[in-house]
């Protein structure tokens, strides 16, 4: 009996040896056809201080990947699936989970990552790995500044921000001689920032652009976004009476700063901040009516005029909006879901079949090549321009500071939004604004000086 | 423009001088340092945030119920945990610890039914003030001074002048004295307590309208009413008011003066300087009440 049984499962593993073995030349034909795996890791802090913005980044790159894979995946044939990790608001945890993710899940590629702080930390663990950091949001310059080759931006650099604010300021000269009686260039302008590298490097970029332009800055000055109290920077500003107050910050403070200042009656003509806390529904929620006509400059454009895109994603870009509004019941013109939906789309729709088509293979290195080679037109992103990456061989310097990025989308441009009636609409540049800038604080508005 | 620096730090330190009150007296009374003091204060925002958005009412007339409720909180948190930890070997270092361990609990607490969104509400004072000679005084922040000005004058009443406020400071001064004499110290340490928590309730209500909460908000207000009670004198009143006062005036001064990022550098470097000249603190011990 013994022997039987000894027998009996020698013929089975002899069965399924046989089996096997003829099963590996199936899958090896198979490669070319259709075995290519398209797997990614993405690292959100959807817990901890940053969790709001950062749930609301991971749900607009799950839509994004949800609405590629119904159509069947990337070109139509190869369905995305993902590994997330939550990087609880701290760089720490990010650079960890993202050696977890690419050392036990094996990912080519890391999407995220929310902060500049938790970008600079994921990004030294995919250079250690050699896995591309497709980011999406941490906009700080020196994140790029390092000459890392597997870390890219397709967005425009913090200090692009605040070039970008004073160049539409000169470029709205006629408008201000009209009503302040004198030119932009003459203008008073106050630059305040919170002192963090984001608020920083968009200061650098509004400096460097009023330098330029030799413009008056009466004002230039740095807070803690944790400050409790604002009024001693804006009795500062009132005392310099400036025609252009620059302001960066974060949801809180933008929210303090605005109450402080209708309290210590502050008044300025052109008012302009830049994105972060400005441009988010809890700054609304937390300033009401104020929001409006508010500029805010983002490097996305809120809420645009579709013409600029090409059909398909103009369909995409409705679909996107519809779909959003149905399940979260507010529309997505605030730039944080908007900016991940369509940096993931851009990765997906362009940069993966480019890798394929030019490798076979969805790897590292493939991706990479196929993210340095790009040239994809406006039209067919939904960013609102085109997408060039620099290299450490050829790196992109820029025009404000003179620094040398690798890895940053150098055709990447800030766009102005403006809020009516509580949404962002895109007013700046002219092919994808909706409506016509508001430049001066109209009268019913508390900061408007009249 | 000197008398509007003057004024908004005035004002700022009135809020300071309210938040650290509750602690001071507290530490004066009991000996113990309440680690989760901003803790209680962001649950007091909360529930004056909360008040207002769902009940709508007024975060002025909330303070008729966090007052209480919070005088009940505090009881409660007195006779749980508190309490036990009395009396015993190293009361000092346990009772940190256990108010740290609140602290932490109660930040979480927060996080996971609120989420770590930043909260505010818009009341009919949010954003105006009052012009008087020239100055703009913000309405939220001169009502907080004013009820500020009131707890001290009421607060100096009931310790000066009543009977529970001899009692007070007889526990302060002396606990085996005091309770030689007949004093019910127990009694006096939960009511002290009790109405320390409820200071700190009072002064997250009085914020809420001017300023915004989230789960952590209290971490800074801890850190700024720890300043203020060193640099005023640990266990007095008055060093807590003196105190709130003179970092208000400090950071507004050195806000318009130099930068708003130095402020705080030269707050601390006053309160090093003093700490130096003067170790109990400005009100130290000889003024203890």
């Amino acid at each position: 009996m013994k022997r039987f049984i000894g027998i009996l499962m020698l013929v089975v593993f002899m069965m399924v040896a046989v089996v096997g073995c003829e099963k590996q030349p199936e899958a090896d034909g198979d490669k070319a056809a259709g075995d290519i795996k398209i797997h990614v890791g993405v690292i959100e802090p959807v817990t901890g201080p940053q969790a709001p913005l950062g749930q609301a980044e991971y749900d607009g790159i799950q839509m994004a990947i949800e609405m590629i894979n119904e159509k069947g995946g990337v070109m139509g044939k190869y369905p995305i699936t993902f590994d997330f990790a939550d990087s609880q608001s701290d760089p720490a945890i990010g650079a960890s989970e993202a050696e977890r993710l690419i050392t036990s899940k094996g990912v080519p590629v890391l999407m995220g990552s929310y902060s500049s702080a938790i970008a600079a930390a994921i990004s030294e663990v995919a250079e250690r790995n050699k896995v591309v950091l497709w980011e999406m949001s941490g906009a700080a310059d020196s994140l790029l500044l390092k000459g890392y080759e597997w870390t890219f931006r397709n967005e425009a650099n913090a200090s692009a921000w605040g070039a970008e604010s004073v160049e539409f300021i000169m470029g709205n000269d006629a408008a201000i001689q009209e009503k302040l009686g004198k030119s932009a260039k003459d203008l008073v302008v106050a630059i305040v920032h919170e002192d963090g590298p984001y608020g920083a490097a968009v200061a650098d970029g509004n400096r460097a652009t009023a330098k330029k332009y030799n413009m008056n800055v009466a004002v230039d000055e740095a807070y803690s976004a944790k400050s409790v109290d604002l009024s001693s920077i804006i009795l500062k500003i009132k005392s310099a009476n400036p025609d252009v107050l620059l302001l960066t910050g974060y949801v809180n403070d933008g929210i303090l700063f605005n109450r402080q200042a209708k309290e210590l009656g502050l008044t300025v003509p052109i008012l302009i901040t830049h994105s972060g806390g400005h441009s988010v529904q809890a700054f609304v929620d937390g300033v009401g009516k104020d929001a409006d006509f508010l500029m805010t400059v983002d490097p996305v454009p809120c809420n645009p005029n579709t013409e600029g895109f090409s059909a398909e994603y103009a369909a995409i870009f409705e679909e996107f909006v519809s779909r959003w509004t149905d399940k979260f019941g507010v529309p997505p013109y605030h730039h944080v879901e908007y900016r991940q939906f369509a940096q993931t789309m851009l990765f997906f729709n362009e940069i993966v079949p480019a890798a394929i088509e030019a490798s076979g293979e969805f790897t590292a290195e493939a991706v990479a090549e196929a993210i340095r080679n790009a040239d994809i037109p406006a039209e067919n992103s939904l960013m609102g321009h085109g997408a060039k990456f620099s290299t450490p061989d050829k790196p992109w310097t820029d025009p404000w500071l003179g620094n040398q990025h690798t890895g940053q989308n150098y055709e990447a441009r800030a766009f102005i939004n403006q809020y009516f009636d509580g949404t962002l609409v895109t007013v700046w540049p002219e092919n994808l604004a909706k409506q016509e800038a508001v430049l001066f604080l109209p009268a019913e508005h508390p900061l408007a000086r009249k | 423009m000197l008398l509007q620096i003057i004024a908004s730090g005035l004002l700022l330190g009135g809020i300071y001088a309210l938040v650290s009150v509750g602690l001071n007296l507290i530490f004066g009374v009991i000996k113990i340092v309440n680690l989760a003091h901003g803790d209680f204060l962001m649950m007091a925002m909360y529930g004056t945030f909360f008040l207002y958005t769902v009940q709508g009412i007024n975060p002025y007339v909330s303070t008729l119920i966090i007052f209480p409720a919070f005088v009940l909180i505090g009881v409660l948190i007195f006779r749980l945990i508190i309490k036990p930890l009395l009396g015993k070997a190293e009361t000092e270092v346990n009772t940190i610890i256990a108010t740290a361990g609140l602290g932490f609990v109660l930040q979480n607490l927060a996080l996971m039914l609120w989420k770590s969104d930043f909260r505010a509400i818009e009341t009919n004072l949010t954003g105006k003030s009052y012009e008087f000679a020239g100055i703009m005084l913000s309405a939220g922040r001169t009502w907080a001074f004013v009820v500020c000005v009131a707890v001290a004058v009421l607060l100096y009443y009931i310790l000066m002048k009543t009977k529970v406020g001899t009692h007070v400071r007889a526990v302060s001064q002396d606990t085996e004295a005091a309770t030689l004499m007949g004093i019910n110290v127990n009694k006096i340490y939960t009511l002290t307590f009790a109405f320390g928590i409820a200071l700190v309730g009072l002064a997250g209500v009085i914020l809420t309208p001017t300023f915004y909460v989230y789960p952590t908000v209290g971490l800074y207000f801890n850190t700024m009413a720890f300043i203020i009670v060193v640099l005023g004198g640990l266990g007095s009143f008055t060093g807590a008011l003196i105190g709130g006062l003179i970092i208000g005036l400090i950071e507004s001064f050195a806000g318009v003066m130099a930068s708003a990022e130095l402020a705080q550098v030269f707050s601390l470097l006053i309160f090093l300087i003093i700490l130096f000249v003067r170790p109990q603190g400005i009100m130290g011990k000889s003024a203890r009440v």
